[in-house]
């Protein structure tokens, strides 16, 4: 064992010289390649010292025999030769460095003075463990360097305040558009991101330094980082561009990388003169750089929405308090001490539960009163907001005399009158009050030409006039309603007709004839006792006239009691069929599925009972016109008569008129069959469904639908 | 409530605990590192959705979304192409089209002859805008809205597409942005839903609405899309059935709250919990809704700005009118659509007359939002799920042609609430059909959206079946060009 000490002690003798050594003449010293890598092992080395040392030192502490404390020189020795190893290792990694900022020249001499403790404490152990107080000096001075170099240490490896950036919280910066500078409020927050690791403050590598335009034009000892007008030449933008896996890529490749927004960002400053003391908005309006840089900032301005008041917040529990169903209580935003004030529901509303909302009376900024019934009293209270900002009083019962009191509202800058009994002269009052930027007056005792007046004196205000063409525009009357649609009926039947604007005249026919100024004016109800045809439309002074809207009420005949179809309908459309034609029930034509019977690959054939025989001399059959459903009118249409229900006479044939195009319509048709009168018990109705659609239609060749619903016997 | 809420929340149930049984304490430590401030003091995320507050102050309060179902042809209302006119008749460039997939009713055709406008376009307003002659009455409002003339989309199908917009996701299930934004806002007027819809139809080539596309998905039910129709009972079964007095009703939804609290206070399903607050908020609506829903204290004024239609429940017109007043009182999401924009063939003639639906009471309901100072606070949004191809579809027809559907570029429109106004975002190229400047693709627009009612759409999240959920997706980017 005693070799081993005396080999370790002249290890450490020798280190210590040669320490020493480069220390003094590191200026002068070339150091050869291999001898670098050497070098930079340094820190791969340094936590064998750290972790032997601490534990030689901490041992004074630990509760140990005098006697198992001689062991510990071993460990001490052991500490030593890897602190001056380690030691020796920095300073030939240091030499390496060009230019030496700060932090390395203080972890220069910290980590020397630590390989120096490190070999006192080894070679004068046994004066320590004579006396374990002075070891405890001994042991606490070193530990102290201990930490310091290794805080400095990690401060080179990692960057400025590695250590302490989590906790060191700096305050979210906002940023005011119209003072933003170019370089300290764009361009310098990019170097600091993302190169100050290595080129700020105590840090420049390479001899860089960005802390100011003197340092940026000075450069690096590889040439200058930036030439103002010319971005070819400046190294920062070169070494940026760089592939990542060039040594020489900046910022190094483990390091977060600009991103193209800021390289664009730092290449336009460059370009543009590199100025280091111009306001962002002096650029011109369509300045690529502007554009680039507003857009860069956005984040950071609009934060800034969280106005700063010079008023605390309400306690969270007081303004849940003052919430209730009618009366809501809110701050702006999240963290933000102003509050928004709505008020709903005109029964609850009163003096009192304004008067509640006393103890936030400094936070409210908008306060809506939007209709409830607000007194010029009430008004005494709210001109006592000192902060009110938006007031919404429209169609509130305030008048002209509280507004002088508004007009002392010192921070009031939206007020809104919409709906009021206010006149020219209170607006004039109010208008006293030179902090209001916008006044609501449409629709107040104030006509269209003061309202225009007042806003040419005072053009710095917007004065809202809202829309005042009620009298001039001339708008389109919409039709009348005629309430009683289209049906079949019998006996009588009464009309209905209204309008959804009050105060319209309505005008009807119901000879068939268009209704014009001259027509029929409604007063109310009528019945009608004949088919007819009802055309109606309305108006108004002030606007144009309707459209006309009309209704065919067609009476019915001769009961039928009885439908018998000698041929089927198609499936498909036979839901309703045995009381689809005879119910009196006028069928939907958007609805063919269920209210329509439908025949397509035979014709219809269909006898009619009407229990006994009548004189007969007309039938109508409602037919579906429907084309872009294939759903055409028939071919054509044949009544025979019968009293026996097989002796048949032919009465009528008639051929209605086919489409010659697509024609968007979709309604009932009642196809008339006219005859001689005749007596007759049974009626037989063949139509015919077209076979082959024309060639117009896209369903051109396929068979055609004939779709009826009703029919009718006179 | 919401603190039982919270507290049920935050108890293990069974299943929760043998779990964390068997991973063991390490997971307790693992816990705290995955939620950072569990023992820290700052409120998290999740907590001020919880109080239904904006994630920062918000530029607009409410939504007013005017869905134009079935997809307005961008090329005859905001996006002006001169030179398709010009080379009318021309097939689509093969540079132009690129490779972009054809939906199977205009994939196989032979050609594809570029197809002008058949309506005349002119600049309006300050902004000197370009709007089609279909819109006379839009194209006086222009100043006051911001047309965004490069939306675009991944579906090609109305159905996908819809849902894409509605949902940020091409299938159904995943909550609404109505939902999300009743989710993250709450409600403004407790006497009213947050989220509710109302359909309307025209005249043209229509496509369907289905109610999944305002469902709440997987978020609580209050969330859920109220339908509003245009019936006597505009939402059913609100009314009191014959012989059932509000007294009564009274005594029996105490009756019924206290049994929910029983089953509520047993087995901690949220789901009871918002049973209960529905029955509750539907007894208030009985009397908030009535008094919205009756139009005949409207003035004459009010009636001429959005048309005589506007008394007739049901159509385009009366729901704006509706839109305005259910907004007016505090409800946060009004989506309306309004069907028949699917416009394959016959073109201008259908147009023509969803443009009569559509043109007057939608720049009737921004002016009439403005004259009442609610414009500022208020976002309307106008447009369809996507846009409509530069080429014919079918038969080539100058004044019969049709288009088929479009993603990669179509015109919207926003105003008030935050954006700016008077303003034309966006380029396409000459043809209609790419997009040459700042694109918004409909995650963007959702970001865009969320980030006005003041709500950061990477952190309104909802964690469901073990995985977080956004509107946005994972994507999004908020078009800051258009906010004010």
């Amino acid at each position: 064992m005693k070799s081993v000490y005396k080999i370790g002690n002249t290890l450490a003798l020798a280190g210590l010289v040669f320490l020493l050594f480069i220390f003094l003449f590191d200026n002068k010293l070339v150091i050869p390649a291999w001898v670098q890598v050497f070098g930079r092992m340094h820190p791969l080395v340094l936590h064998f010292p750290i972790v032997l040392l601490l534990l030689s030192m901490v041992c004074y502490w630990l509760p140990l025999e005098r006697s198992t404390a001689i062991g510990w020189p071993f460990i001490r020795l052991i500490a030593a030769l890897t602190a001056l190893i380690t030691a020796i290792m920095g300073m030939l990694l240091s030499i390496e460095q060009a230019d030496k900022g700060d932090v390395l020249t203080w972890h220069k001499w910290s980590g020397i003075s630590m390989a120096i403790i490190a070999w006192a404490m080894y070679q004068f152990h046994d004066l320590l463990n004579k006396d374990f107080r002075y070891g405890k000096i001994a042991a606490g001075f070193g530990c102290i360097i201990l930490v310091l170099t290794g805080h400095w240490g990690a401060d080179l490896t990692h960057g400025d305040n590695y250590l302490f950036a989590p906790i060191t919280h700096t305050p979210a910066k906002t940023i005011d558009i119209n003072k933003a500078e170019l370089y300290a409020d764009i361009i310098q927050p990019i170097f600091t991101e993302k190169c100050a690791n290595c080129h700020l403050n105590h840090n420049q590598k390479g001899g860089l330094s960005l802390n100011d335009s003197l340092s940026i034009f000075k450069g690096g000892k590889n040439g200058k980082a930036l030439v103002p007008g010319d971005v070819l030449k400046s190294l920062v933008i070169e070494r940026i561009h760089l592939p990542l896996s060039d040594k020489k890529h900046m910022p190094l490749s483990d390091k977060p990388q600009l991103t193209n927004e800021e390289i664009q960002l730092l290449e336009l400053w460059i370009k543009s003169g590199a100025a280091f003391n111009k306001k962002l908005l002096s650029l011109p309006e369509k300045d690529s750089l502007r554009i680039l840089a507003i857009n860069y900032i956005q984040p950071l301005i609009n934060k800034q929405t969280n106005e700063v008041y010079d008023f605390s917040a309400a306690s969270s529990s007081k303004i849940k308090d003052l919430n209730n169903n009618y009366r809501i209580v809110k701050p702006l935003g999240a963290n933000s001490p102003a509050l928004s004030v709505s008020f709903f529901g005109k029964l609850i509303y009163s003096t009192e539960t304004l008067k509640e909302l006393n103890s936030v009376k400094e936070q409210i900024l908008h306060l809506n009163l939007s209709k409830m019934p607000v007194t010029d009293e009430q008004v005494n209270w709210i001109a006592g907001l000192p902060n009110l900002r938006k007031l919404n009083l429209n169609y509130s019962d305030i008048t002209d005399k509280s507004m002088a009191q508004i007009s002392g509202m010192k921070n009031l800058e939206t007020l809104s009158l919409a709906g009021t009994k206010i006149t020219k002269q209170g607006i004039e009052t109010v208008l006293l009050n030179k902090h209001l930027k916008e006044v609501f007056v449409w629709d107040s005792k104030m006509s269209a030409t003061e309202m225009a007046l007042l806003q040419q004196k005072n053009p710095q205000l917007i004065i809202e006039q809202g829309f005042q063409g009620a009298d001039t525009t001339v708008v389109a009357l919409n039709a009348p309603i005629i309430k009683t649609p289209s049906a079949f009926f019998t006996g009588s039947k009464q009309i209905i007709l209204t309008h959804v604007i009050k105060g319209v005249e309505i005008r009807y026919t119901i000879n068939g004839k268009t209704a014009d100024s001259n027509s029929v004016v409604y007063t109310g109800p009528f019945t009608i006792s004949n088919t007819c045809s009802i055309k109606v439309r309305a108006n108004k002074k002030g606007w144009d006239s309707s459209s006309t809207v009309s209704a065919v009420y067609t009476k019915a005949g001769f009961p039928i009691v009885n439908v018998e179809y000698l041929t089927p309908p198609d499936s498909k459309y036979a839901a309703g069929a045995s009381k689809l034609l005879n119910d009196l029930d006028l069928a939907d034509p958007r609805d063919f599925s269920t209210n329509w019977v439908g025949f397509q690959k035979n014709d219809a054939i269909i006898v009619f009972d009407l229990g006994e025989t009548k004189p007969v001399s007309e039938v109508k059959v409602n037919s579906l016109y429907f084309l872009r459903s294939f759903v055409f009118p028939p071919v054509f249409l044949t009544v025979w008569g019968s009293n026996d229900n097989k002796n048949w006479k032919e009465l009528k044939t008639i051929v209605p008129e086919q489409p010659q195009k697509l024609i968007l319509r979709r309604e009932g048709d009642l196809l008339s069959l006219k005859f001689n009168t005749t007596q007759v018990r049974y009626l037989k109705l063949q139509g015919k469904p077209v076979k082959k659609i024309p060639s117009w239609h896209p369903g051109k060749g396929q068979p055609g639908w004939f779709f009826l619903n009703e029919v009718i016997v006179y | 409530m919401e603190k039982e809420l919270l507290e049920h929340g935050l108890n293990m149930n069974r299943r929760k605990f043998m779990s964390r049984m068997s991973i063991g304490l390490g997971s307790a430590a693992l816990g705290s590192l995955l939620i950072p401030d569990l023992f820290g003091g700052s409120a998290s995320p999740e907590e001020a959705i919880m109080r239904g507050l904006p994630h920062f102050a918000p530029k607009a309060k409410r939504v007013i979304y005017l869905f134009q179902n079935g997809a307005p042809s961008q090329l005859e209302t905001f996006d002006y192409k001169p030179l398709l006119c010009k080379m009318m008749g021309e097939n689509l460039p093969e540079s132009i089209h690129g490779t972009q997939r054809l939906t199977g009713m205009s994939a196989f055709q032979k050609s594809f002859p570029l197809m002008g406008s058949y309506y005349n376009f002119n600049q309006h307003g300050k902004s000197g805008a370009w709007v089609s002659d279909l819109f006379p009455h839009m194209s006086k409002i222009v100043d006051d809205i911001c047309i965004i003339k490069t939306m675009n989309t991944e579906a090609i199908n109305h159905d996908p597409a819809l849902t894409f917009f509605q949902s940020g996701a091409q299938q159904g299930n995943r909550p609404s942005m109505g939902s999300w934004v009743s989710y993250g806002l709450g409600t403004e007027n407790n006497n009213l839903p947050a989220f509710t819809v109302l359909l309307s139809r025209g005249k043209g080539n229509g496509q369907g609405v289905y109610s999944k596309l305002w469902t709440n998905g997987f978020l609580d039910s209050v969330h859920q899309g109220v339908q509003f129709s245009s019936g006597e009972n505009p939402i059913l079964y609100l009314q009191d059935p014959d012989g059932i007095d509000r007294g009564t009703r009274r005594k029996m939804l105490d009756q019924i709250a206290s049994l929910n609290q029983l089953e509520l206070e047993s087995y901690g399903d949220p789901e009871i919990a918002s049973k209960i607050q529905q029955y509750e908020m539907a007894y208030r609506m009985q009397t908030a809704v009535p008094e919205i829903m009756d139009t005949s204290k409207e003035s004459e004024s009010i009636i001429k700005l959005y048309g005589a239609d506007c008394l007739v429940p049901g159509t385009y017109a009366a729901n704006c009118l509706l839109a305005r007043k259910l907004s007016e009182n505090g409800v946060r999401f009004v989506q309306l659509y309004h069907q028949g924009w699917d416009q394959h063939g016959n073109l201008p003639t259908e147009m023509k007359g969803q443009a009569m639906d559509v043109d007057q009471p939608s720049a009737a309901l921004i002016t009439d939002l403005k004259q009442r100072g609610l414009l500022d606070e208020t976002l309307v949004i106008w447009g369809g799920e996507f846009g409509r191809s530069n080429y014919c579809q079918g038969k080539f027809s100058i004044d019969k042609y049709g288009r088929d559907h479009h993603p990669r570029c179509f015109s919207i429109w926003m105003a008030g609430g935050g954006v700016k106004p008077g303003m034309v975002y966006g380029e396409t190229d000459d043809f209609g059909y790419n997009v040459v400047k700042d694109p918004v693709h409909v995650h963007d627009f959702q970001a865009t959206v969320l980030n006005l009612m003041g709500l950061d759409h990477e952190k309104l999240v909802y964690k469901f079946q073990g995985r977080r959920y956004r509107l946005t997706d994972l994507y999004g980017k908020v078009v800051n060009g258009i906010i004010a």
